[in-house]
């Protein structure tokens, strides 16, 4: 997949280890008990 | 007189007419031709036509004339924000030319400018305000006011180091995840990141769109309340900004914190490393807090961890929903901090960046639950000084990020303001931030303003300013 930004084999290695870092990141997103039924914020601040 | 030091002393001097527009504009030009070469501050300056209106000013203060509320003060313009001036780059070799005269400028520059400042130029940044830099680019490379060989912080980062350096006495800058606070933090001055949605932010080249906040920096808390006295307020060209009347952000400003409940968080479970000098020197601000009247509670932020967390997925996936198809197409046009960054997120789905935004309205829930038991929440702003620039790696984007701890802040959106707070171990400026309630922007100002009537930090000047000549 992240050939089609680049074939530089530097950038793909350390975009390989970016992609590791935020899938670590997303996880630990549904890892939030209190998310399980919550609604998502949309950016304004009248809904807080 | 010396040259005054803050927006606030410089209104009253050009009242007084004990110093003029024009002194002001030249000192600020004088300090530029000394030191930008070093520091990265400008990516076009506006000599010229600064003096005109320098001038003008002049002119209209003999003739008694009401020049408005930031009458012939120096401003600094992040160049992310298209005016009318200038060329409009957002430091990178992609953005349109063509794109600030299709947008027409912003309305916060249009705001500063109709209440009388003078631009002095447009101001370095990252590219698209995200990444580090990148030297192969034809760029300004930002460094501290404080120690040029290590990074200005950004991604406001010439509006922080030019006001540390004289360059003009107040900026605009903007703040997605920290791009306010921490220049603001490594370059020794005051920065307020706004509610999101107080001040408009149509003009300005996206970050993310539901984080990205326009906000002032300068050197002291009474300075950015008087230039958010012009920022704030509604306009329609910003479907996120709010239809709410700004209150008098100078007025709140009496240097008493008697009866403020003050929530305290150091932050130390978020950093593997601190710099030694930190602890102490954010206990003394604490002390200085108290002094002034607030009690201090020991608290745990909510989610600290978790809500910055959904800040920068949510950032970077907006941020690739608008640069998508010029990556494909320019991808080496890009610095490379900047594409790497912006498509860390290109490999996630949709659900995902949902779940972010579930995880940030638990955050927000559990903040303001916190807010019914105390006025304010104090933490640090950063737990390190700067890096060294020759250690920022192009190819590990996130790691000039270490010891950062401002996007907990923009995922809530609460008003945030970070305020210098003395020396590190490598004598670079640390910073406190202290937050309020959704529109209590007031209150954050009236907290940093009655600790910096106790303090001097903000005014501290870094040892490169002897260097320039008077």
């Amino acid at each position: 997949m992240t050939q089609r930004w680049t074939q530089d084999p530097e950038e793909l290695k350390a975009m390989e280890d970016l992609r590791v870092l935020v899938a670590g990141w997303v996880e630990s997103l549904y890892a939030v008990p209190e998310a399980r039924y919550a609604n998502p914020a949309g950016g304004h601040q009248a809904d807080v | 007189m010396n040259n005054p030091q803050t927006i606030t002393e410089a209104v009253e001097a050009l009242r007084r007419r004990d110093v003029t527009a024009e002194q002001l504009v030249t000192s600020s030009i004088r300090a530029a031709d000394a030191l930008d070469s070093k520091l990265g501050v400008y990516i076009t300056r506006f000599d010229e036509s600064a003096l005109a209106a320098a001038k003008e000013i002049d002119r209209r203060l003999d003739a008694g004339e009401d020049v408005g509320p930031l009458g012939g003060v120096p401003l600094g313009i992040k160049d992310i924000a298209a005016d009318a001036e200038g060329p409009t780059t957002s430091q990178s070799l992609v953005l349109d030319p063509t794109w600030a005269a299709q947008v027409g400028e912003a309305p916060v520059v249009t705001r500063l400018k109709d209440a009388g400042s003078i631009l002095m130029g447009k101001t370095s940044t990252m590219e698209f305000a995200i990444g580090s830099p990148d030297p192969g680019k034809p760029f300004p490379v930002p460094g501290s006011a404080w120690a040029p060989d290590r990074w200005a912080g950004g991604s406001s980062s010439g509006s922080g180091s030019g006001v540390a350096s004289d360059m003009f006495l107040g900026a605009l800058g903007t703040d997605t995840s920290g791009s306010i606070r921490v220049p603001a933090a490594w370059n020794g001055i005051t920065g307020l990141k706004p509610t999101f949605g107080l001040v408009p932010k149509s003009g300005i080249t996206p970050l993310g769109f539901t984080n990205d906040h326009p906000g002032p920096m300068a050197r002291s808390a009474a300075d950015c309340a008087l230039m958010l006295s012009v920022m704030a307020g509604h306009d329609p060209s910003d479907p996120y900004c709010a239809r709410r009347r700004p209150v008098d952000y100078v007025g709140a400003l009496d240097g008493d914190l008697t009866g403020m409940r003050i929530g305290v968080d150091r932050l130390h479970r978020m950093s593997e490393r601190l710099d030694s000098e930190q602890p102490a020197r954010f206990d003394a601000a604490l002390a200085e807090l108290e002094a002034a009247g607030a009690h201090l509670v020991d608290i745990e932020l909510p989610l600290f961890a978790e809500g910055g967390t959904a800040n920068i997925i949510i950032m970077l996936s907006e941020s690739l929903a608008y640069h998508r198809n010029d990556l494909l197409e320019r991808w080496s046009d890009y610095g490379q901090p900047t594409r790497l960054i912006i498509t860390a997120v290109s490999q996630i789905s949709g659900a995902d960046y949902i779940q972010a935004q579930r995880v940030r309205q638990v955050a927000r829930d559990k903040a303001a639950g916190l807010f019914k038991d105390v006025d304010l929440l104090v933490a640090p702003t950063t737990h390190l000084g700067p890096p060294l620039l020759k250690d920022v790696s192009l190819l590990d984007p996130f790691a000039p990020y270490e010891g950062i701890q401002t996007p907990y802040w923009a995922t809530l959106g609460v008003p945030t303001v970070a305020i210098p707070i003395g020396l590190s171990s490598e004598g670079t400026p640390l910073s406190m931030s202290i937050a309020a309630p959704w529109w209590r922007d007031d209150a954050v100002l009236r907290a940093g303003d009655a600790y910096q009537r106790r303090t001097s930090f903000h005014l501290d000047r870094s040892p490169l300013l002897s260097t320039v000549g008077s």
